[in-house]
């Protein structure tokens, strides 16, 4: 089972990019000894899910942690929540799309401490809100890219290439390893951008082997 | 769920019982103000669409307004229509379609730099609009 965590800020666009990244994983043909190409975990802090319907909608298996967050308060769930998916389920693919206030580098933490699973962390970001977010709540959105080994870089329809220029030297700061990709994730993103996570974490399957 | 505060001078909504908000439930998490609430609606769900998407836009401002920063604001609508209802005493069976529908409406604002009391009642207005826009 390999772990994919999304992370990002509310709003970013984590849902949007999920259910266009779960419908690639699910129609890609290869061995495996599970049905279930794909399962998410949906955590939201509201008590009551919204995400989580629009997924299962889309027909997903999802199991829901509300009212927490699985960096935090909820750690305890969370690992629960994996060793369930992976006793009855056994997917190929876990995404975990966390909290928009969430620290995805803790929950990769966490994971590994638990469980000994490692995981990728693919951070969502919104390229129109970037520097706002940044004056506001710098340790958070900062903080989120953490480990990150992708940022996507979303709704870079809404900007100019100055601006996204300068977004994407601002995240460069605060993570200079990561892969930057400008996406827009409310139209289709393109198959090479989903390969590429998917090659990121299979690398990392490969380095565990 | 149930949630006590003391009113703001500004909450004129009416789906209150003293200082309780029905179905309206807030909690903090480190500095987010996560609000969240339910109602079901009977009317058209086109209309109730329209008005909830118009309304939404009515709450972005007035966080805004009032120097919030908006996290998101999500709403979810569902609708059981149509409703079928069959059934027999052992002779024929009865076939009845239920006029109206009971629309699920369900709203969660994250956001920051924003009074809890007044948030609450806020969405509850949100709620009460879209009600009346369907009596």
């Amino acid at each position: 089972m390999k772990i994919l965590i999304l992370g990002g800020f509310l709003g970013s666009g984590k849902t949007s990019v999920l259910l266009q990244l779960a419908e690639y994983l699910d129609s890609l043909e290869k061995e495996y000894h599970s049905e279930i190409k794909v399962a998410i975990v949906e955590n939201e802090i509201g008590a009551i899910g919204i995400d989580d319907k629009v997924l299962k909608k889309a027909g997903f298996n999802v199991s829901n942690l509300f009212s927490g967050c699985a960096c935090c308060s909820l750690t305890g769930e969370l690992v629960a929540s994996i060793k369930k998916i992976q006793t009855e389920l056994d997917p190929q693919w876990l995404i975990i799309e966390a909290t928009g206030v969430a620290y995805p580098g803790s929950i990769r933490k966490v994971i590994l401490a638990e469980l000994g699973l490692d995981a990728t962390i693919l951070t969502v970001a919104d390229a129109k809100r970037w520097q706002r977010l940044v004056n506001a709540m710098e340790l958070l959105v900062s903080g989120q890219l953490e480990d990150t080994s992708i940022v996507l870089l979303n709704k870079v329809d809404l900007v100019s290439s100055a601006e996204l220029k300068q977004v994407e030297h601002s995240i460069l700061n605060y993570n200079q390893t990561a892969a930057i990709i400008p996406i827009s994730a409310k139209a289709v993103i393109p198959e090479a951008i989903l390969k590429k996570i998917v090659n990121q974490a299979e690398a990392l399957d490969d380095n565990k082997a | 769920m149930i949630t006590k505060h003391n009113h703001a001078e500004s909450c004129n909504h009416h789906y209150h019982s003293g200082h309780h908000h029905h179905g309206i439930e807030s909690h903090l998490h480190d500095d987010a103000l996560v609000c969240s609430g339910k109602r079901d609606i009977i009317g058209d769900l086109e209309t109730i669409k329209q008005n909830l998407a118009d309304e939404i836009e009515i709450l972005a401002k007035w966080i805004q307004e009032m120097s919030g920063i908006i996290g998101h604001v999500k709403a979810l609508v569902q609708c059981d229509s149509p409703v079928t209802m069959i059934s027999t005493t052992g002779e024929d069976v009865t076939v009845k379609e239920i006029a109206g529908s009971s629309i699920h409406v369900s709203v969660v604002a994250i956001v920051f730099n924003t009074n809890v009391q007044s948030l609450e009642c806020r969405i509850a207005t949100l709620f009460d609009t879209l009600q009346k826009q369907t009596d």
